[in-house]
């Protein structure tokens, strides 16, 4: 920074205090968006529309998964069985296509699996108010081994007749946009009017920022903290639907490499736009922005294990810029 | 502005200082100069800009315009350690200290004496500790863990890392907060012997007491101005408080008779099976009870009971002549009855939420059909309400965490109207905030009444218990000891209820 010849330094900061607030405002989408160029300068097909649809295509499951965490992320809790619970409503629902059951049981059976998770979670930590860490990293190994034990630690392979519907979901399109994609817009709109538009979502945000002043406010804190991981797992359910429709099948574990990604999702989403409060459009931008990565890699034959490293170097640049902003103000 | 003509011995002078923050300008144009030897105190409400002034001073905030000299020498501000190599100590209220490290590593922490590889020479360290509190004339045992010391010590400890670097300009920000009057009077022989050393002291306080006490001269600061600079001994405590709020004072409690009118409130044989037992009396609208005690009396338990937020083991309540349970602050907003309570940051407001979802979130239903906020209509009651209440914030959507304490008040006194309250428990509602917002909660409270709603005061301020109540109860050791008309008793009365539970011919020491 460069000390200007006026006596104290002002001026000079207060644009750099602008820029900052610029960046933590804007700073995730500009980054965002760069990586577009770039990629595309390497590798000119990767701007084709097919494949931008494409990474939409790529972007739900863990977009529905991080739109989850946001909820409880809300509400000042964590989640951490979001992955397993996610792997196993897979399972659930591939198993039960795989017995002829039928589309909408399995999206039943999937729903029912999220909503048994999420009372139990919310049980857990609301009442019996075990902490949320732990009440959750159990809840993970419950999901896992049930994951396992359903699948007996095989794929689920669902006959060609009873897939139509799932293949759609995974793989087709409807008007021309990819059917995963209305469906998470869908499940986002829904997602985004519950935490910003409903007295829930206010409330939940409220006990998330302080919970002895929410509860003096007349908040009902403890049956919040129960609603957003019920409303958490029930969206995580969908996106394990999801993961269904994108394998056509079921895979043991499938759900465990979500976790990571959806707090990667929620946490760059966090940045962008409102200080540090985790909201729809930031989770969908950042769950965006996770899957045009993964997908440029692919473009470039960049081996996998680098944007492990890259996604690090998102989501602490992120976090980064936006900490910044709030030192500065 | 009104410096004396010796300007050699100036070791400090702002020129034109001027800071902006989105939407505000906290401070507009200050001059301000403190002489070598001088207790200057800088008085002014919350949010008059005081605090950014010493923020600027010591170059946690670099100003938008103006210019700093220190001995006569401009000095382009960079940063706070810049400031304290230049000689600028500053004690701010809270007290960065580590629990568990004893005194002398905390007077030295981060700048303790280090041999050749590094190391901390101890023995060392500990003699310099001792010497140095020796000047101050301080007796601590330099091996007891910070913890273990009571406030008025603890305050010793930072003022003795402060004046580890020998500085020209020392900055205390509202030192005697938290500190019984024999350690204020320890603090200020303390000053006056660093002032005959030729260290010039900036003063910030409340309490004009204390500046007629200490101060040389004296700085109002309002609405972010400096309104004026006095020498003490030319000026009196109205002036300067006329000076602070811009306004005569003989209005500071507005309180207007009002007929009594219907119960609002009546508690009977209540009790917490604890601190608070058999506790009866009743609130009628427009009527302010207030009630006194120590701390430790159950005062506060009592006002968790009102607001729900304690369980009754024993007692009845009637809310209009009907009776009432309450399981949670939910149910005693229900029936009308907010709290606005004593620590608002903590209790009062979600810091992170804005001016409009802080006021509307205990009324929040209001403003709800089918589960979802009408939000054109809340942002029209905010907006009304922040008018109504004279809340200084650039709009409904700041974020309260960036107002002022009493501001932030006002927020929380807001939200409790919005749930249309009839009953109000303010819990010490004027602590920590200036005598003009102070006024402005008065008038609030004297408006509530008139609006037909009844008023419930903790308070430990004795002024403010006798001016602004109708009726007024003193508890000891969880019991009413006391419940008169306010006009009928006196301050000598009450605290001698609150200090020993009965009155008595010995004298109360």
């Amino acid at each position: 920074m460069s000390a200007s010849t006026t006596a104290v330094s002002g001026p000079a900061l207060s644009r750099r205090q602008r820029l900052f607030i610029f960046l933590g405002n804007y700073g995730t989408l500009i980054g965002m968006l760069l990586v577009f160029p770039i990629i595309a300068m390497l590798e000119p097909r990767f701007l084709s529309t097919g494949n931008m649809l494409n990474i939409l295509r790529q972007a739900a499951t863990l977009t529905l998964v991080a739109l989850g965490l946001t909820f409880v992320l809300a509400a000042g809790v964590f989640d951490i069985s979001v992955g397993g619970t996610a792997g196993l409503c897979s399972i659930v629902a591939a198993l039960i296509l795989a017995r002829g059951y039928g589309f909408p049981l399995a999206v039943a059976g999937a729903l029912l699996t999220g909503l048994m998770v999420g009372i139990i979670n919310g049980f857990l930590v609301a009442r019996l108010h075990i902490n949320d860490f732990l009440a959750t990293v159990a809840m993970m190994f419950i999901t896992i081994g049930m994951d396992v034990l359903l699948s007996k630690g095989a794929n689920v392979h669902i006959d060609f007749e009873y897939a139509a519907e799932l293949r759609l979901l995974g793989k087709g399109d409807v008007l021309g946009m990819p059917a995963a994609t209305l469906l998470l817009i869908a499940v986002a709109l829904v997602c985004h009017v519950i935490l910003d538009r409903s007295s829930l979502g206010r409330r939940l945000y409220a006990i998330g920022g302080n919970p002895r002043a929410a509860h003096l406010s007349g908040v009902h804190v403890e049956r919040l903290r129960w609603a957003a991981f019920i409303l958490c797992a029930l969206v995580v359910a969908v996106g394990g639907f999801m993961l269904s429709a994108r394998l056509e099948g079921g895979k043991p574990r499938a759900g465990e490499a979500l976790l990571g990604d959806s707090i990667a999702a929620a946490s760059i989403g966090t940045t962008f736009l409102r200080r540090g409060r985790p909201h729809v459009l930031g989770t969908v931008l950042g769950g965006i922005f996770l899957a045009t990565l993964a997908n440029g890699f692919v473009f470039l034959n960049i081996p996998f294990y680098y944007q492990y490293i890259v996604r690090a170097f998102a989501i602490v640049g992120a976090v980064a810029f936006s900490g910044m902003r709030l030192q500065q103000r | 502005m009104h410096d004396p003509p010796s300007t050699e011995q100036r070791v400090l002078a702002m020129h034109n200082i001027s800071k902006d923050f989105p939407g505000v300008r906290a401070l507009d144009h200050v001059d301000f100069s403190l002489h070598g030897g001088e207790i200057h105190a800088l008085v002014g409400e919350n949010g008059a800009g005081k605090s950014t002034l010493i923020k600027v001073l010591t170059g946690i905030y670099a100003c938008d315009e103006g210019c700093i000299e220190l001995d006569g020498r401009e000095v382009h501000v960079r940063s706070t350690r810049q400031m304290q190599d230049l000689g600028v100590a500053c004690i701010y209220q809270e007290l960065n200290l580590i629990p568990h490290f004893d005194v002398a590593q905390n007077i030295f922490l981060g700048a303790e004496p280090r041999g050749k590889l590094g190391l901390v020479r101890w023995s060392e360290m500990y003699r310099e500790a001792e010497r140095l509190l020796g000047t101050l004339g301080v007796s601590l045992d330099l091996r007891v863990p910070v913890r273990k010391l009571g406030f008025g010590q603890r305050q010793m400890v930072i003022i003795a890392r402060a004046l580890l670097h020998n500085p020209t300009i020392f900055v205390l920000d509202e030192p005697t907060a938290m500190l019984t009057r024999a350690e204020i009077g320890y603090l200020f022989g303390l000053l006056e012997r660093l002032k005959e050393q030729g260290v010039g002291i900036l003063y910030i306080s409340h309490r004009m007491e204390e500046v007629f006490e200490i101060a040389d001269r004296v700085t109002v600061m309002r609405d972010g101005k400096n309104v004026a600079s006095l020498q003490v001994a030319e000026t009196n405590p109205d002036q300067v408080i006329s000076l602070m709020v811009g306004r005569q004072l003989d209005d500071m409690f507005p309180k207007t008779d009002l007929e009594i009118g219907p119960q609002l409130l009546a508690v009977g044989g209540m009790g917490d099976g604890a601190l608070v037992q058999d506790v009866s009396f009743e609130v009628r609208a427009g009527q302010v009870v207030g009630i006194y005690g120590v701390l430790g009396s159950g005062t506060a338990e009592l006002a968790g009971m009102l607001a729900g937020d304690r369980p009754l083991a024993a007692g009845k309540m009637l809310v209009r002549g009907e009776p009432t349970t309450f399981r949670s602050p939910h149910h005693a907003l229900r029936d009308g009855i907010a709290l606005i309570p004593k620590d608002r940051r903590d209790e009062g407001l979600v810091l992170s939420f804005t001016v409009r979802e802080n006021m509307t979130l205990a009324g929040l239903g209001r403003w709800v059909s089918a589960g979802l906020i009408r939000s054109r209509e809340e942002k029209a009651v905010t907006r009304d309400q922040i008018e109504a209440l004279n809340v200084r914030t650039y709009g409904a959507e700041q974020v309260v965490q960036e107002l002022s304490g009493g501001n932030q008040q006002k927020v929380v006194i807001a939200k409790a109207m919005l749930s249309q309250a009839q009953v109000y428990v303010f819990d010490e509602p004027t602590r920590g905030v200036d005598v003009g917002a102070k006024i402005e909660i008065y008038r609030l409270i004297s408006r509530l009444l008139q609006g037909g709603a009844g008023v419930i005061l903790f308070s430990s301020e004795l002024p403010e218990i006798l001016h602004i109540t109708d009726r007024v109860m003193v508890m000891f050791r969880g019991r009413m000891v006391l419940d008169k008309l306010t006009q009928q008793t006196d301050a000598d009365e009450l605290l001698m209820y609150a200090l020993k539970g009965e009155a008595s011919e010995t004298d109360v020491s």
